[in-house]
């Protein structure tokens, strides 16, 4: 019997992968916020608004992330925004691997600002770095 | 259920290092996991439990430390334990405190036994 020392972070895997993002979108110019909160806190209201605000002045993308439905990207979708579905089949978060996939899909259109809302749940998302740029969230929970 | 995420994470660590030392067999995994990570060590036992099955870390034991939230105060100068979510100096009652620690998933060390054990 013997004992081999590790001392490796669990994720560094995929932290690898989240910083391959964060090069990607540097290169492409994209400043990424990564939304998280708890089912029902307004993350979708929240997208719609802004996208009301800036989408004359940037060019936005959003990624919506959703165990199940498209609902969400049905509702951005009326806004003539560009909008990638992320159906994770029961996972309770986005991780950068998805990311990755989805961005791909925006093609060659240059985006100022992409938004990525992450799956309704204020616990696992908040592990996984997805190589943005912010993190929204509400501190409160609600 | 992140739980799963993560020991897919461990595993892939674990074989990989397992592989290097040439080893037989895994015994035990001993990891390090911070309270603010929200990770249950039931769910990530039982998850590591069914993706171990068929590789040589079958049956082997996850042992984990859970590592308390510290908090530090920059004004005070003191390190206090963060309990019931209080992120705040327990002695002047500043907020702006560093996390020294709470974040941890990390694999610490690994016993392996060898074809000639």
């Amino acid at each position: 019997m013997k004992q081999i020392e590790v001392k490796k972070d669990i994720l560094s895997a995929h932290d690898m992968l989240a910083q391959e993002n964060r090069e990607l979108f540097k290169r492409k110019g994209t400043f990424v916020l990564n939304l998280m909160s708890s089912p029902g806190a307004g993350k979708t209201t929240l997208i719609e608004r802004t996208i009301e605000l800036l989408k004359d002045t940037f060019s936005l993308g959003v990624i919506e992330g959703d165990i199940a439905t498209s609902y969400d990207a049905e509702r951005i979708s009326t806004y003539g925004i560009k909008v990638v579905q992320i159906n994770t089949g029961g996972a309770c978060h986005l991780d950068s691997a998805m990311i990755k996939n989805a961005f791909t899909e925006f093609g060659a259109d240059r985006l100022d600002a992409l938004i990525i809302e992450n799956v309704g749940n204020l616990v696992c998302p908040a592990e996984f770095n997805l190589g943005e740029d912010a993190k929204g969230y509400d501190p409160f929970g609600y | 259920m992140h739980e799963f995420s993560i020991a897919q994470s461990i595993m892939q660590i674990v074989l990989a290092e397992a592989e290097r030392a040439e080893a037989r067999k895994v015994l035990k995994v001993s990891l390090k996991i911070g309270d603010l990570t929200a990770v249950s060590p039931d769910s990530l036992s039982f998850c590591f439990e069914l993706l171990a099955k068929g590789t040589i870390a079958e049956d082997s034991t996850l042992i984990i430390e859970k590592v308390p939230i510290m908090g530090y105060c920059p004004h005070c100068k003191k390190v206090f334990s963060i309990e019931d979510n209080q992120y705040l100096c327990q002695n002047c009652g500043n907020h702006k405190i560093e996390l020294t620690t709470g974040r941890e998933l990390q694999i610490n060390h690994l016993e392996i036994e060898h074809e000639t054990d």
